[in-house]
């Protein structure tokens, strides 16, 4: 009887390999304030008969490493044009196919349940906010927080309530659990969790640059689907999907 | 623009680790007597629950952390009130550290008091010593040398913590940032970092001298069970 389970086992395992293998699927590494709307995006794409798409998120910071370290990617959409241009600069990137497609707003949110919720930076200084959530100092997120503090001069004064968090969903996250009371995330983050309000949004002078740079990496297997992926995003299909989550289209 | 400081990384470490170890020690060595001479209803279940965060993965001991001593626990919201949140803070490295080495101590404890023979304890007793004494001087320095080879090892795992301290403290420079912590905040900078050798030098440094060290102690340990029996 195990023998035969065995058997059964073996052989299965021996028709997996022999199997044709299956139709290439595009490699999508994405930040991770696109989870939701890339998602979306690939599903309409995979329905237009166009091949699957596997798609990993993490902070920018931490996919543009792998993607240096060789990691087996087609498409690189980053929250921010310096890493992008870093992996240009180590000539990770096929040439003229990068592609400043979208744009963001920076927002300050709190947990819904909050009883104080500050309206401006400098409100973020009061006693009741005791603990103001950030995205790693390398991390997109985290480095255009960073920014907007130091231009009003608050980064000493707002150092000690800091805590850190490995990409802008985790500060989300954080700040939705009710674990902390502010936390610096992107406009369209907010709108992805129904435990969070926007406190305030960052005042327009104040406000970064944000872009979201695409491109097909230098490694790509298949340049020409990963292309037509990337057009694709700034179709009339995927355009609705992104202005939905709250994206800005940048003027190609 | 990163903010990575090796010297502090290094210290602050061997600060949680030294505090979360000595910490639970007490509790370990405790819990570790009692699962070595007792027997008891559910204590199956004691045993589950202690070597739980030896195999859970770490982020989900974070996780469950965080609900049961985060800010909106009752326990976490007592702590902060005190001023001393159990979150987000150097404590809540040192609370990471020291559940995750927490089983590796009671495992040694407890291997340690069951290799402790029972008659001495009996003889102790006999000749007049009462229960607190007799553990006090003969069981415990008896099995001391298997106690402090645990908590070498424990020392170690809760210097090299990462995944639950990442989910209950952050990641922040000075408060939270280990050398585990500084090492993967150092992989998210674009160029190459000359802070990284000294983090890299001492973590393998700290843990080859540990594991020595444990190593060296069990060694006495057994020759010592040797001359017992002989």
């Amino acid at each position: 009887m195990s023998r035969r389970i065995v058997l059964a086992a073996v052989l299965a395992l021996i028709g997996c390999q022999s199997k044709p293998p299956p139709s290439v699927s595009l490699v999508v590494y994405g930040a991770a304030s696109l989870t939701e709307s890339l998602t979306e995006v690939s599903e309409a794409w995979s329905a237009q008969g166009r091949p699957a798409v596997t798609l990993s998120f993490g902070s920018s910071s931490q996919l543009a490493r792998q993607i240096r370290a060789g990691a087996p990617a087609d498409v690189f959409a980053s929250a921010d044009v310096e890493w992008m241009q870093t992996l240009e600069g180590a000539g990770a990137l096929r040439p003229n196919t990068r592609h400043d497609l979208l744009g963001n707003k920076l927002v300050v949110v709190v947990p819904k349940t909050a009883t104080f919720v500050p309206r401006a930076l400098a409100e973020l200084e009061d006693p009741s906010v005791r603990k103001i959530a950030l995205a790693g100092e390398q991390v997109p997120a985290g480095r255009y927080a960073d920014a907007v503090i130091e231009q009003v001069g608050r980064t000493t004064a707002l150092a000690p309530k800091v805590t850190r968090g490995e990409s802008v969903r985790t500060v989300l996250h954080w700040v939705a659990d009710g674990e902390l009371d502010a936390g610096f995330v992107y406009a369209t983050d907010a709108r992805t969790e129904d435990k969070v309000s926007v406190a305030f949004e960052i005042p327009a002078e104040l406000q970064p640059d944000i872009v979201y740079p695409f491109a097909v990496l230098a490694g790509s297997q298949q340049p020409v689907e990963a292309e037509g992926f990337i057009a694709f995003c700034s179709s009339p299909t995927g355009r609705a999907i992104f202005e939905r989550a709250g994206f800005s289209m940048l003027p190609p | 623009m990163t903010i990575v400081h090796p010297a502090s990384a290094i210290l602050l470490s061997l600060q949680v680790a030294t505090v979360a170890t000595l910490g639970s020690l007490p509790v370990a060595v405790g819990l570790g007597y009692t699962l070595a001479r007792r027997d008891f209803l559910g204590k199956v279940w004691i045993e589950a629950i202690v070597l739980l965060p030896l195999v859970l993965p770490p982020v989900v001991t974070g996780l469950l952390l965080l609900r049961m001593f985060g800010r909106r626990s009752a326990v976490g919201a007592w702590f902060a009130r005190m001023g001393m949140p159990l979150s987000f803070s150097t404590a809540a490295v040192v609370l990471a550290a020291a559940v995750v080495g927490f089983p590796l101590l009671v495992r040694a404890t407890r291997t340690a008091f069951e290799s402790v023979d029972v008659r001495y304890e009996h003889l102790s007793r006999s000749l007049g010593l009462s229960a607190w004494p007799t553990f006090l001087r003969v069981t415990l320095p008896l099995a001391a040398p298997g106690i402090i080879a645990g908590t070498v090892l424990a020392f170690t795992r809760a210097l090299g913590e990462f995944g639950a301290t990442v989910v209950l403290a952050g990641n922040v420079e000075g408060q939270t940032r280990t050398i585990a912590l500084a090492v993967y905040a150092l992989l998210e900078t674009p160029k190459q970092q000359p802070a990284m050798t000294p983090l890299l030098v001492a973590s393998i440094g700290l843990s080859f001298a540990a594991v020595v060290l444990h190593e060296a102690l069990l060694r006495r340990l057994r020759a010592r069970l040797e001359l017992h029996r002989g």
